[in-house]
């Protein structure tokens, strides 16, 4: 089953991420509606700010315009004085000509807008007035101004005698000169108008502040509206984000406890899915055991044959060791037998001639006498001679039956399933006995025997060593054009401190140097198919490898080839199944 | 009285084996295969039957028979051996070409009774040979090729063809998948050799080369088989008279040099009749020669028989 042990979780995230915005769309509408208003409330204070610079720049400006009217009249009034006085009034006809200019450009600014200077030089550009009230009051303030502001450009453009006549003479005495009148009147409508003037001008700085107040308290109205408003959009907002906790809580719970329900199910699925898991672990278990049990059973069977191979080899040789002297020695029992059924005759005439001697009259003992003769002549012996001889080798034969059955068991050692100490030079005389046979017609064996200190050992696993060993040099003599080809096989021993030495070499072929790192590998073999399983030096390597030995070989092509092995005195027992033990086990396996 | 050769290199054996035959043959021994052959060398008498041992140093004995055979042909060779390697087996067959191939520890009756039909073998032969060297008649090889009938018995089809491609160009080639038909074909050809395998599915092919042999002793019996099995392969020399043991997958030379000389030794012994020893032994029947009416089975049962009562190996 291919498929993942949580198959809800990715999509889970999706579907999360996705709820998640759209159930905070609204209250992110909120915040921006939030944003928006307050800002607009800041604009808005912006704008209070600004609209009260610029009423109070006007006020300003419309306080001077009071304070020139006031000294316009004032300054007048002066002149006049000077001029009925007689003193100079030049200066003041100058001051005048000033305030003059500065009122009436002021007056047009109000009116129609543009550029003008505040009491402290400031250039500042106002907006003509807009408000109804104001306007109708500075027309008026214009109408009385247009009929003063004659009467005034008069004073400043008429001449100087004039100007005396106009400021000090009377009115009679002008009478002649129209234009003395009007200045006259003028002047007296100036010094009577400029109370009007200046109360007129009282009344536009009252109106222009009322204004200001107004649009200012417009200005609040609708800011503490805003407030208002985005006090509410923030209670709304906060409702929301509550209700949509609340209501997140109560999902995460309904999810939680989804997913609690799906942690049983899927629990649930995985302690099935656990316990199968284990039933096909058992099983493997099961089966692993039986494949490494039949593993075991081949292997075993494989070392069987491979011990049947070598076995096989020394079975030959025995079978002819120990036939040739049983078909002689059977051979002789039966002639024996002969020989013996010829002695009962003359047994059988001697008790007869004994007892006739004994009890008989003579002419009875004649006539066995006579019939004794002919078994007499018949007497060869010669014959009883070679029957001795017959005897000698039969139980030379049998003997040497006997020494056989003695060497196999010494060399299988069956009783000696336990670490013995052996010596190991006797160990290489029984295998060279067992193999007698393989060896005769192919090697001559030389021995070179140190002298030896027992060993512990495993002295039937060393044997099968010895004879694998034995039978491959002995092989390795053999050659195929020459069946009478004999080597020569050299067993060597030695003790080197606490060592064994022990070195087979041969006079045959050879190993080739790419074989020769391959030969201790199972199933590494050169000799064809069906002739030999390759285990054989793999076996040998392991039995010197457990009795805590090395095993190596040295070998020149065409020269021979020397083993050598060398064997600890005191074997370290290892830890691991001795292969003898694994031997044994694993044929009763098989068996 | 005949004289036996035996050969050993054991000492014991020969002096057992002397004890028994002494007192009725003339015996001589040797202990290796040269001063054996230095003995037939020198020999003024015929030597009617040797008896070797296969495994002795210098010379092995089928080395040594097949010496005598060149030196001696009338002298009977027979194995004496305390091993039986199937090649030791096959090569005392295909070289030595033996009477007899005999275990270690033998039966000293059996073996009396084998040395005693050897020594008689070995008289018929030597008085057809000097009828033969008489007469002036040899007229083995003269035979046109393509009027040597073959047969060749072989349960396996693709071998079967092998077979016919191999020899039906040369001989007039018959072929057989089981006894049954060749046992007919037998009965209606006149077939110089009968080329077999060991394990055919209605008998063994030790009874069936029996029974060839039995019925027509002049024909020459090969084995061509993938079984190697030594006490099979003792049987068919010692009941088959097998003329050779060859081992599949077998070398085409070796097959066709087997046949030439298994031809040979038909037209020879058509010539001059060499005894058969089941019939030797018990003479009562005669060689159906017509083979009409015998049925496989029958000849089967009567080899059976008699190969059980046989007092020789």
């Amino acid at each position: 089953m291919a498929q993942p042990a949580f198959p809800y979780e990715d999509n889970a995230s999706k579907k999360f991420q996705f709820r998640y915005l759209k159930r905070y769309r609204d209250i992110l509408f909120y915040a921006f509606l939030i944003f928006f208003l307050a800002s607009g409330i800041l604009v808005m204070n912006f704008l209070v700010a600004d609209s009260g610079k610029k009423d109070g720049e006007v006020i300003n400006i419309a306080g001077r315009q009071r304070m020139l009217s006031e000294k316009l009249s004032k300054t007048i009034g002066e002149i006049r004085i000077s001029a009925l006085t007689g003193k100079s009034y030049e200066n003041q006809i100058l001051e005048l000509q000033d305030i003059y200019q500065e009122f009436n450009s002021v007056d047009n600014a109000l009116r129609e807008g543009g550029t003008v200077k505040t009491s402290d030089g400031k250039a500042i550009t106002i907006e003509p007035l807009t408000d109804d009230s104001a306007r109708a009051i500075l027309k008026k303030v214009n109408g009385v101004w247009n009929g003063y502001k004659e009467s005034v450009h008069l004073i400043i453009e008429s001449k100087p005698e004039l100007q005396d006549t106009l400021l000090a003479g009377s009115v009679e005495t002008m009478g002649e000169e129209l234009d003395s009148l009007a200045l006259l009147q003028t002047a007296n409508f100036a010094a009577g108008n400029s109370e009007v003037m200046l109360n007129m001008m009282e009344t536009l700085t009252k109106r222009l502040a009322d204004m200001a107040s107004e649009r200012v308290n417009t200005y609040q109205t609708i800011q503490v509206v805003g407030a208002v408003l985005l006090l509410i959009l923030f209670m709304m907002s906060i409702w929301r984000v509550g209700t949509s906790l609340v209501s997140q809580e109560v999902e995460i719970e309904k999810y939680s406890k989804g997913l609690e329900s799906l942690v049983v199910t899927r629990t649930a699925q995985l302690e099935t899915a656990q316990a199968d898991l284990v039933h096909i672990n058992e099983n493997l278990e099961q089966l692993v055991e039986i494949r490494t049990g039949e593993l075991k059973e081949s292997q075993a069977q494989l070392i069987q044959s491979e011990k049947m191979a070598s076995l096989g080899q020394m079975v030959a040789g025995l079978a002819h060791e120990i036939n040739t002297p049983l078909g002689f020695v059977l051979n002789n029992v039966c002639e024996l037998h002969d020989v013996q059924k010829g002695l009962r005759q003359f047994l059988d005439r001697f008790v007869l001639t004994h007892n006739t001697m004994l009890n008989g009259s003579p002419a009875d003992l004649e006539q066995v006498v006579v019939e004794n003769e002919s078994t007499v002549s018949a007497l060869n012996m010669a014959f009883y001679e070679e029957a001795d001889q017959l005897f000698d080798e039969s139980k030379e034969g049998l003997n040497r039956i006997k020494d056989l059955v003695v060497d196999l068991k010494n060399f299988s050692r069956l009783d000696e399933a336990m670490m013995k100490e052996a010596n190991l030079n006797d160990a290489l005389d029984t295998t060279v006995k067992i193999a007698h046979n393989f060896l005769k017609h192919r090697v001559t064996v030389v021995k070179d025997y140190g002298q030896l200190p027992p060993v512990k050992c495993y002295p039937s696993q060393l044997n099968q060593v010895f004879l694998n060993l034995i039978t491959n040099a002995a092989q390795a003599c053999e050659k195929p054009d020459d069946p009478h080809a004999m080597g020569t096989l050299t067993l060597r021993t030695s003790q080197e401190s606490d060592k064994v030495i022990i070195e087979v070499s041969d006079t045959g072929v050879g190993i080739a140097p790419e074989h020769l790192s391959r030969i201790f590998e199972p199933f590494f073999t050169t000799k064809p198919v069906g002739s030999g399983t390759g285990l054989g030096l793999s076996i040998v390597y392991k039995i010197i490898e457990q009795h805590g030995g090395k095993i190596s070989v040295e070998s020149a092509v065409g020269k021979g080839t020397t083993f050598r092995i060398e064997l600890p005195l005191v074997v370290q027992v290892k830890r691991t199944k001795l292969f003898a033990e694994e031997l044994a086990n694993t044929s009763i396996h098989s068996n | 009285m005949h004289t036996i050769l035996f050969v050993d290199d054991e000492a014991s054996i020969l002096t057992s084996l002397s004890f028994s035959f002494k007192r009725n043959y003339n015996v001589l021994t040797a202990q290796d295969g040269h001063s054996a052959v230095r003995i037939f060398q020198t020999a003024s008498t015929p030597i009617h039957v040797i008896v070797s041992d296969q495994r002795m140093p210098g010379m092995l004995g089928v080395e040594l028979l097949r010496e005598v055979k060149v030196i001696s042909p009338a002298t009977m060779r027979i194995l004496l051996t305390g091993y039986s390697d199937l090649q030791d087996v096959i090569s005392s067959v295909n070289v030595g070409e033996v009477f007899r191939y005999v275990n270690k520890p033998w039966n000293i009756d059996k073996l009396r009774e084998t040395i005693n039909q050897a020594c008689q073998f070995s008289d018929r032969i030597q008085l057809l040979r000097e009828s033969v060297a008489a007469n002036k008649t040899v007229a083995t090889s003269l035979q046109p090729r393509r009027e040597t009938h073959l047969l060749f018995v072989e349960p396996d089809m693709i071998s079967r063809n092998a077979l016919r491609a191999l020899f039906g160009g040369d001989y007039t080639v018959h072929l057989a998948a089981t006894a049954a038909e060749a046992f007919d074909i037998l009965q209606k050809k006149p077939i110089a050799v009968v080329t077999t395998e060991a394990f055919l599915e209605e008998v063994d092919g030790a009874d069936f080369l029996a029974i060839i042999k039995e019925k027509y002793p002049d024909i020459s019996t090969i084995l061509l088989t993938d079984t190697q099995d030594a006490s099979l392969a003792i049987r068919l020399i010692n009941e088959g008279s097998l003329f050779r043991y060859l081992v599949k997958p077998f070398r085409q030379d070796e097959l066709k040099s087997s046949l030439t000389l298994a031809i040979l030794q038909h037209y020879s012994s058509k010539e001059n009749p060499a005894p058969n020893a089941l019939s030797f032994e018990s003479p009562s029947h005669q060689p159906d020669v017509s083979g009409q009416g015998t049925s496989m089975y029958d000849a089967l049962k009567s080899v059976r028989e008699r190969i059980q009562q046989r007092k020789t190996y």
